[in-house]
């Protein structure tokens, strides 16, 4: 065993330890008017956040809210798109809109290259991943998958009420990265409090942040020590041994890029399988209707990952600015919803409509720009096995309680308790 | 003639409210999509008024006949595309991905019989707007 003294010193650095950079007063409780004062962390967002954003489009495109040290939601595709594409203005330091912001100086890298990343530091950063992450590459992932989904549904047996978010879409993600990155197949429960920590945790305390945070890097740096050990055929050993310019990457970059797939590859995919079987669940034409013609699937795919997408990005403002009637402050944050912007009437034909085959869908799921998401052919192979798997297995299934649907809170949206009653099983 | 008179229902370049049919312009600007493209593309993406049109439109309106030009090339301008794939998944034929997943197009771009409707569906699918139909005459 060679040792490699990238890993020697304490990897609680600035981003584990939230230590450096400006936290902002915590400020929950219910908004007063969503085009002033808007967030994404009270339930009335995360139960239906699309009569709002209709709501702001029409009467106030480019909300504001003060919460969270100050922020702007632009809600019209025009303007989440030309935020996506202007990376000069606008940086991707921090994409988590929250209590704490890191100091200027963590870009270009940010804590997790690259959706974390800047130009230039972004390309390389990137490039260095697109390789595994092709359609090519993950279809190699498919057979494992779907084995995996169908022994979910082999353990329904005896049922008639499963939580098809709890019991089956949560599991699939979880799977499929722990077998990427190459970390235990049973630590999958431990993901899932990482992820909501980041994703979800926005307003907890911050000591209470950095400790579970800190349990994440504990866990990480486990995870490299066991691959300096033992390097195999995965991901974590990829990165080890991956160069930049001739030279390895540092142990915050192979860390960070590691929490990035850790935590992105989990709650989005989750969400995404969740929120398309709760509408398949609520539609019963649109469920008889793939149910008879399986062929649409990819297509539904695509409508659910508009109508429902999971994620939402955000953005700190490099300077003071003037975007469209808005004076931006440096610093301030943009909640980049790629959701309102899938339902935004200018770009999208009657876009409150979920039309199973329509036929142009130029989505903004997967971001648009430099940034476009990394795993989207990961994300569309298990959607595409998860639904056909679950369709073929379970046929015609319905909500049990619709009361009992609860909806994740924050930047990643979907079911996390979904009660459905199966028929066939 | 016709048609982008007769189907662009809305005037495309309307402004602030289509960022997508500004992209088409610059690109008709630019040359790389025939004013027919252009005007197809944005009345299959600005169909509101009449929405239960759009299918039809892509089925019965398509710019060949109208024009009398045809679907003769295709090509993905490398500097939009950003690998969401959209073509290779919708047109597996005549596009593929590279070993980094961006897009290319098969062969030298030359749509066979046939497939022009598949070139179409890809390009009206991809989200940068980085598939180019470049047409010719019915000679």
């Amino acid at each position: 065993v060679t040792a490699d003294n990238r890993f020697a010193r304490d990897l609680r650095d600035k981003r584990a330890g939230e230590s450096v950079g400006t936290r902002s007063e915590i400020v929950t409780g219910p908004v007063s008017d969503w085009a002033t004062d808007f967030s994404h962390t009270e339930p009335e967002w995360s139960d239906d956040p699309y009569p709002i954003q209709d709501d702001l489009r029409q009467r106030c495109p480019i909300a504001h809210t003060d919460r969270f040290g100050g922020g702007w939601l632009p809600t019209r595709y025009e303007d989440v798109a030309a935020i996506a594409y202007d990376t000069e203005h606008f940086s991707s330091r921090s994409i988590i809109m929250g209590n704490f912001r890191p100091p200027g100086d963590l870009a270009p890298i940010g804590g997790s290259p690259p959706i974390t990343s800047d130009p230039p530091f972004h390309h390389d950063a990137r490039k260095l991943l697109l390789p595994a992450f092709t359609k090519t590459a993950v279809s190699k992932l498919e057979p494992a998958t779907r084995t995996f989904c169908h022994s979910l549904i082999d353990a329904f047996q005896g049922q008639d009420v499963v939580d098809a978010a709890a019991d089956y879409a949560q599991h699939i993600p979880m799977r499929v990265i722990a077998d990427l990155l190459g970390f235990p197949p049973q630590d999958g429960p431990q993901f899932r409090a990482f992820a909501q920590n980041t994703l979800e945790g926005i307003n907890r305390p911050p000591q209470e942040r950095v400790t579970r945070m800190s349990a994440l890097f504990y866990y990480l740096r486990a995870q490299v020590n066991e691959h300096l050990e033992n390097p195999r055929d995965d991901l974590t050993t990829f990165l080890i041994n991956a160069e930049m310019d001739g030279r390895k990457l540092d142990a915050s970059h192979i860390v960070g890029t590691m929490t990035l797939l850790l935590i992105a590859g989990i709650d989005t995919t989750w969400s995404a399988i969740g929120a398309s079987l709760w509408h398949l669940a609520t539609s019963p034409s649109d469920r008889r209707r793939l149910l008879a013609e399986p062929e649409l699937l990819p297509a539904a795919i695509e409508e659910f990952l508009r109508a429902y997408a999971p994620v939402t990005m955000a953005r700190l403002v490099k300077d003071d600015m003037r975007f469209r009637d808005v004076q931006m402050k440096a610093d301030d944050w943009i909640l980049l919803s790629y959701p309102a912007a899938n339902r935004d009437p200018a770009q999208f034909d009657r876009p409150d409509q979920v039309i199973i085959d329509r036929e142009v869908n130029r989505h903004a799921a997967f971001g648009l720009g430099i940034h476009r998401c990394l795993g989207s052919h990961l994300a569309r192979m298990e959607l595409q096995v998860a639904l056909e798997t679950w369709l073929e297995r379970i046929g015609e299934f319905s909500l049990a309680d619709a009361s009992a649907v609860t909806w994740s809170t924050g930047q990643v949206r979907g079911p996390r308790t979904l009660p459905l009653r199966i028929h066939g099983g | 003639m016709q048609w982008p008179g007769r189907v662009c229902l809305r005037p495309c370049a309307a402004g602030p409210a289509a960022p997508a049919a500004a992209r088409h312009r610059r690109l008709a600007q630019n040359g790389c999509l025939s004013a027919a493209e252009y005007g197809y593309a944005c009345a299959v993406q600005e169909s509101e008024p009449f929405p239960l049109l759009a299918p039809m439109q892509l089925l019965l309106l398509h710019p060949s006949q109208q024009t009398g030009r045809f679907l003769v090339k295709v090509r993905i301008d490398a500097g939009l595309c950003q690998g969401h794939g959209r073509c290779y998944d919708l047109a597996p034929g005549l596009f593929g991905d590279d070993e980094e997943g961006y897009g290319h197009v098969r062969s030298d771009g030359v749509v066979p019989a046939g497939a022009a409707d598949d070139a179409r569906r890809a390009a009206l699918n991809c989200p940068e707007h980085a598939i180019v139909l470049i047409e010719g005459d019915t000679a």
